[in-house]
């Protein structure tokens, strides 16, 4: 019964959008309130509609109800509960139920906050949203339905369908829970709870943006009111979508046993490319909100954001390139490309079109190269630069050399410690210098003196790491921008509190609260701007001084690395957990400076149940703020288990990635906290911009 | 002299010539410079990608073909052969897919200076569009008296309009 609700929800949920979109459009062109409205209404609807689905399809997870065709696929009777809640993302026809449901909450919400705000632009920006939505809705009414049911036919045959084929029966759920296959093994863990949610709502979340960028081509309504109906959902997206990333980055490092956390990995790079553009697009948009300029520029951003979020995802599902992701590759791959490649080609044309009747032009034109708009022009450079050496050695020089030249180049690790270090130290360089610049015009003497302050404490604190032993000139050259960057975020803020405690008297504390409360987008960047650096500061260490080695020990014996000493104590083969998996545990003493400071235990699991993947090498690690001591399980001897082979590896400031994701969160959400609305003599009222318009009107 | 050694002494010194070559060379591959440690072989593999595997670094893969490939490669170490020679070989036998980028001349500038082509590219039609648009700029404002709040006012009148 639940998979025929989940279905029908569906199926009722597309007409619905699809209605959505005809109203709106049909009701905004006749100017009929009415239609409009039913429009919207419809896309609530939808919403609901989606929502009972995914409900329908979680709760037949928990109460496994294996004739569900995605329910055996993805879960078994041995699972712990835990594992059937995220069952729901665990594989395709999931996962894209629960990203549809994630875009139409999405869309709901954009329509509750803005239908009053920003009335003009909703019925177009609705129409587009709910096209995305026909779409996804498609994708798993048609060819990935998570609803499809298992029956036996009448000659013995067992098929996967939605509707009863003519005299089938349906096997019973103990029979089929037998064969039930349970949950991918790399998806049994923590961070797979968080990561792919994180990850779909950063992708959906800049839906919002490109439908109001291109509400705004469609109505004409080309002002700035777009990016300040989606501004906050741009953030809101591009919080996730960091989240995401990172969480993905420390699944890796958990699960994937390699000692590392980003392996340039084509699919980890199609989700960092929406990045990039997003990215971009956040400091772009300052400038049209600032100085009405790039207008064309913006809105190119934000569909080339989206359009990144649409190619990624048909390059993670389609199995365009082969990834450690690929357990969710299926079918959709050719009307995912066919979506992408229409909807970036209509909004291009759209943007062409309404630049061509002159109505993207800028109402300023850049005065100096050190004006803060110029240096944001560059950082879009830069982040476009990156986004061109990911996107070429990801998929570019794969797709491009197998097409033209009969050959398979695929551009590794390698490529990429070639090309993009040297990007990264242009922005970080970047980061550092222009926030100190002021709009529309800057001498390079005022940018100077602003920039004393912290080059003094840069050259300081890489003083300090030569005087602490460091000599690696890539390492040392690398910390000095970072540093700087950092120490222009923490200064600025700095200079912010002491104002505050000279002007209006406060304690430090409450300085730097009300600093950050009456103006967090600024504040909020320089934390961002923080937390960047504090990553950047971990890379370097755990790329430029990871230290590893392998050893095969007998029981009793140990090896050294560094100042460390790890002693094989025991090995523990056969051990049985709850949701069934074989684990075989080594357990390891680490010592530091002859005193033990740690217990680790490696493992390799063994999925029994599982045919595709059925083993996981689980690292056993001892983390301080310095370093990582990770300790992988590579092999051992079957019968005794004297001897087993451990691969070490000590990965310095590692965890800094981490507590500066933390950092970049937090200052996000800072940024996104609501500004006082302030009525001062200094608030441009509409009487007064009136006059204003005169000279030139 | 000679004619005075026994044969039995001749043989026991022919047998120890011949030996201690051997011996020499026991003793070198245990005295730890010689036995290829397996961070040797992983200081290989790591430059590699699996051949059947996705995106897998070879020394991080842990299916019982990757752990024939890196035996391969302590059996070449042995064998004398340098780290250019091992990758060459994989290459030859399993294609450029095994290592990060090609390693022919050709694919390898491709794949390196392509991307560098199109950024300089971008940067070159982003100048001249910025001096098309200045020059283009600068005569409308000959025209029009400058403003700072065209765009504010057009928000407003865009939120007016749509009441």
């Amino acid at each position: 019964m639940i998979a025929e609700i989940g279905f029908a929800s569906l199926a009722l949920a597309l007409l619905a959008s699809i209605y959505s979109i005809i109203t709106c459009v049909a009701g905004e062109i006749r100017r009929n309130e009415r239609v409009v409205l039913s429009g919207r209404n419809a896309a609530l609807l939808t919403t609901a509609l989606v929502t009972i689905a995914t409900v329908a399809l979680q709760v037949a997870l928990i109460q496994q109800e294996y004739h569900v065709s995605y329910v055996w696929s993805v879960s078994n009777p041995a699972m712990p509960s835990f594992f059937r809640w995220t069952a729901l993302w665990g594989s395709q026809a999931g996962s894209l139920l629960f990203w549809t449901w994630v875009m139409v909450l999405f869309t709901a919400g954009a329509i509750l906050l803005n239908w009053r705000t920003h009335r003009r632009l909703m019925p177009y920006a609705t129409a587009y949203m709910m096209a995305v939505v026909v779409f996804f809705l498609a994708l798993s009414l048609f060819l990935e339905n998570p609803f499809d049911r298992w029956w036996i036919l009448p000659d013995g045959e067992v098929v996967a369908n939605a509707l009863i084929p003519a005299g089938a029966q349906s096997p019973t759920d103990a029979r089929l829970a037998e064969t039930a296959r349970g949950l991918n093994p790399l998806l049994r863990h923590f961070g797979m709870a968080i990561h792919p949610p994180m990850l779909y709502l950063g992708f959906v979340g800049f839906l919002i943006p490109f439908a109001f960028g291109m509400a705004a081509l469609a109505s004409g309504d080309l002002s700035t009111n777009w990016i300040k109906a989606s501004r906050g959902w741009a953030l809101v997206a591009w919080l996730f979508l960091s989240l995401g990333l990172i969480l993905g980055g420390r699944w890796a490092y958990d699960v994937l046993g390699w000692g590392g956390y980003w392996g340039w990995d084509p699919v980890e790079n199609a989700a960092f490319l929406p990045w990039l553009m997003g990215t971009a697009y956040l400091h772009s948009v300052m400038i049209q909100e600032k100085r009405g300029m790039l207008k064309t520029w913006n809105m190119f951003l934000v569909i080339a954001t989206f359009s990144s979020v649409i190619f990624a995802t048909f390059a993670t599902r389609s199995g365009l390139v082969e990834s450690v992701h690929s357990f969710a590759r299926s079918e959709i791959g050719f009307p995912m490309f066919f979506f992408w490649f229409t909807m970036t080609l209509i909004s291009v044309v759209l943007l062409m079109w309404r630049r061509s009747q002159g109505k993207l032009q800028d109402d300023h034109k850049f005065n100096n190269l050190l004006s803060r708009e110029s240096l944001f022009v560059l950082n879009n450079f830069l982040f476009m630069a990156l986004f061109c050496v990911v996107f070429w050695g990801s998929f570019g020089a794969p797709i491009s050399s197998e097409l033209f030249l009969d050959t398979n180049i695929t551009l590794g690790t390698d490529y990429f410690m070639q090309t993009t270090p040297w990007l990264f130290a242009a922005l970080y360089l970047l980061m550092g210098v222009a926030p100190l610049s002021a709009w529309t015009s800057t001498s390079a003497s005022r940018l100077g003196r602003s920039l004393i302050v912290p080059i003094i404490l840069t050259i300081a604190t890489t003083l300090f790491f030569i005087a602490q032993g460091m000599d690696t000139t890539v390492a040392i050259v690398a910390y000095t921008i970072v540093s700087l960057a950092g120490w222009v975020a923490l200064y600025e803020i700095y200079r912010g509190v002491v104002a505050r405690i000279r002007t209006h008297r406060e304690n430090p504390i409450s300085a730097l609260l009300n600093l950050i409360q009456r103006n967090p987008r600024r504040y909020g960047g320089y934390m961002v701007h923080f937390g960047v650096v504090v990553i950047g500061i971990g890379v370097i260490g755990s790329t430029l001084f990871q230290v590893e080695s392998q050893r095969t020990l007998q029981i009793g014996e140990s090896m050294t690395i560094d100042n460390y000493e790890l002693r094989y104590d025991n090995f523990r083969p056969g051990q049985i957990s709850q949701d069934g998996r074989i684990m075989d545990i080594a357990e390891l003493t680490v010592i530091k400076d002859g005193t033990p400071v740690a217990t680790v235990s490696p493992r390799r699991d063994f999925f029994p149940e599982n045919t595709d993947m059925n083993t996981m090498t689980i690292a056993g690690a001892h983390s301080t703020l310095e370093n990582d001591f990770y300790v992988l399980l590579v092999g051992w001897e079957e019968i005794s288990s004297n001897n087993a082979t451990f691969k070490v590896y000590i990965n310095p400031l590692v965890n800094l990635v981490w507590w500066g994701g933390l950092i970049l969160i937090l200052g996000t959400m800072m940024a996104f906290y609501p500004k006082p609305v302030l009525r001062s003599s200094t608030a441009t009222e509409p009487q007064q911009l009136i006059p204003a318009m005169k000279g030139s009107v | 002299m000679a004619a005075q050694l026994h044969p039995v002494k001749l043989f026991v010194l022919i047998i120890v010539v011949l030996l201690v070559p051997s011996v020499v060379a026991v003793a070198q591959t245990n005295d730890g410079d010689g036995v290829i440690t397996d961070d040797e072989v992983n200081d290989i593999a790591q430059k590699l990608y699996c051949p059947v595997c996705e995106n897998i670094p070879l020394d991080a893969c842990g299916t019982a073909a990757c752990d024939d490939w890196r035996y391969e490669i302590r059996i070449q170490l042995e064998a004398g052969m340098t780290e250019a020679q091992i990758i060459d070989d994989f290459v030859y036998r399993f294609g450029d897919r095994v290592v990060g980028t090609p390693q022919s001349t050709a694919p390898r500038l491709l794949s390196l200076v392509t991307p560098w082509i199109a950024i300089a590219l971008g940067l070159v039609i982003s100048f001249q569009f910025w001096r098309n648009r200045r020059d283009t700029d600068d005569s409308i404002a000959a025209d029009d008296a400058p403003n700072t709040n065209i765009s504010a006012y057009r928000d407003l009148l865009e939120n007016d309009v749509s009441g």
